[in-house]
């Protein structure tokens, strides 16, 4: 417990004995996480884990019923998803959630909504993510909701990064896309990785995505974290590598 | 045809469009049907009413005073009432604001009785003539002014930050929050901002129509026609439905008969509802739009 006490300190991220659920059906039981500055950290589990409702804990949509939610040291509980967005949380939801009546890039500037930046920062960050992902800088005026799957996968991560965030929360990047696209995006991910030193936090039920660029993953099974460690550690365990690579 | 049954008919359907903006407005951004909207109608001409009749204040410089109150109003009912009764769904939202209208529209049968009054500005009688139709000034003024603040209130919703949030909102709420809306505060401005724009509607109309507390509900049928017609959450929708509303008006009373207007009006939403539902301006992708 001292020895967790003292990594929780420099830690981004720190959830510590959550439990939480909808109405009255719990979904997480005594869930502990750390995430550190700079890491790419995957979680991986089945249908129905709980893996979105763990997002929606750390992006503020879900309250906690019991444990404790830290930023650098400093609790967060009860902290709504606009305080938490402040803070440096940036969740981009599973199926996009875009604003479809809206062009690219007012749906990109809306990213920097919460900012307090000039317009010329934002112009910036406009250029660098049109830079990331070029298909999508071709459809800048296009309505949002008329973009490929992809396209519109590419436009979430890019609102996500118009916030400036601390970390990125990406729940089910490669549902519905074809693995050559997945690629393209992972692709991306890693460059922002690098460019700007981004805390990312991934769900994933494909593994195989997940650990390809994760340093470390937890493994969730029915609202509870069964695992945690190193990927090439995961890797080579056998019952994870039946229970999910199906090796 | 006769050019001034369908001049008649425009410049009172500017009015129709402008009552109808706030709506829609809420509608699009909320998912309410606020049958309220007419209460605040009523208090807009009222407020205009009692500055001309006590002060002599120009019934068209009433129009920031009602759209003040207003604004307040609304707010305070949005963060005070209806924000807590949002999540009980759309049933319960037409019991909230159908009980809001009842109360309103009382409030003001008791403090100003149900006599009928009139605002009516020096300039009233005069007009102009062009080609055989005449225009009164006040009822192009009417229209101009209408016309204004459907501009501006298109303005604010495209071009600011704010209005950004609002369509964000609309658009699609959870993710307006990802990005760090305040969604709970974009509500209460946005009912506000309708309250404001339905209630300077109830200004322009006060100098043309009688004042009196059940001035609203007649106007809340046509507020659903020209909603309907236009599309919900549209706003030039609701310009265009609230001409189309008025021609139409102008034409039964003028060919047909008078007192068949309404039932024409009704008609036309019944068409509409089966032929089109999406209203004539349908869109793509659902929420705020100009």
């Amino acid at each position: 417990m001292g020895t967790s006490k003292v990594q929780g300190a420099d830690a981004l991220i720190t959830l510590e004995n959550v439990a939480t659920g909808y109405g009255i059906a719990q979904a997480l039981w005594d869930v502990s996480l750390e995430l550190h500055h700079g890491e790419i950290v995957a979680l991986i589990g089945s249908n129905g884990a709980g893996k979105t409702t763990m997002l929606r804990v750390l992006s503020g949509v879900l309250p906690l019923w019991s444990g404790e939610f830290k930023i650098q040291g400093q609790s967060v509980k009860g902290c709504t998803t606009p305080d938490l967005v402040d803070r440096g949380i940036c969740h981009v939801p599973e199926g996009r959630q875009l604003f479809f009546g809206m062009s690219v890039e007012e749906n990109l500037r809306m990213g920097a909504f919460a900012l307090q930046k000039s317009s010329a920062e934002i112009n910036k960050n406009l250029a660098w993510v049109y830079e990331l992902f070029p298909e999508v800088a071709r459809r800048r005026n296009q309505l949002a909701g008329t973009l490929s799957g992809g396209e519109q996968q590419m436009v979430a991560i890019g609102r996500g990064l118009m916030g400036e965030p601390a970390i990125l929360l990406i729940d089910e990047l490669s549902l519905g896309l074809a693995p050559v696209i997945v690629d393209r995006i992972l692709e991306a991910l890693q460059v922002i990785h690098r460019q700007r030193q981004l805390t990312i936090f991934m769900v994933e039920q494909d593994v195989e995505v997940a650990l390809s660029i994760a340093s470390r993953a937890y493994i969730l099974e029915n609202g509870r974290i069964v695992r945690e460690g190193r990927n090439e550690q995961l890797m080579n365990d056998t019952a994870i590598r039946e229970a999910y690579l199906g090796l | 045809m006769d050019w001034q049954v369908i001049i008649n008919g425009l410049l009172l359907g500017g009015l129709y469009g402008l009552a109808a903006i706030g709506f829609s407005l809420i509608w699009g951004v909320m998912n309410i049907v606020d049958l309220a909207q007419g209460a605040y109608l009523t208090l807009g001409a009222y407020i205009t009413f009692w500055l001309f009749n006590l002060w002599g204040v120009d019934p068209f410089l009433t129009l920031p005073i009602s759209a003040l109150v207003l604004f307040g109003l609304g707010y305070l009912i949005e963060s005070q009432i209806i924000k807590r009764v949002l999540r009980y769904g759309l049933v319960m939202m037409l019991v909230v604001t159908y009980g809001l209208n009842l109360l309103l529209q009382n409030a003001m049968l008791v403090a100003w009785s149900a006599d009928y009054r009139s605002v009516t500005p020096a300039y009233s009688g005069a007009g102009l003539v062009i080609g055989g139709a005449s225009i009164p000034y006040i009822r192009l003024a009417l229209f101009i002014a209408a016309l204004l603040l459907v501009g501006l209130l298109t303005f604010f919703l495209s071009r600011t930050r704010m209005g950004n949030a609002i369509r964000a909102t609309s658009l699609n709420r959870l993710a307006a929050s990802f990005v760090g809306v305040r969604t709970d505060f974009i509500y209460a401005l946005t009912y506000g901002l309708a309250a404001a724009t339905v209630g300077m509607a109830g200004s322009l109309i006060s100098m043309v129509y009688t004042v009196s507390p059940s001035l609203g509900g007649t106007f809340m049928t046509k507020i659903f026609v020209v909603t309907v017609l236009g599309g919900f959450g549209s706003i030039s929708g609701a310009v265009v439905g609230g001409l189309i509303l008025g021609v139409t008006e102008a034409l039964t009373a003028s060919y047909v008969a008078p007192g068949l207007m309404n039932a024409v009006s009704f008609i036309m939403l019944v068409l509409i509802l089966i032929f089109r539902p999406q209203g004539l301006f349908g869109k793509q992708f659902y929420g705020v739009t100009n």
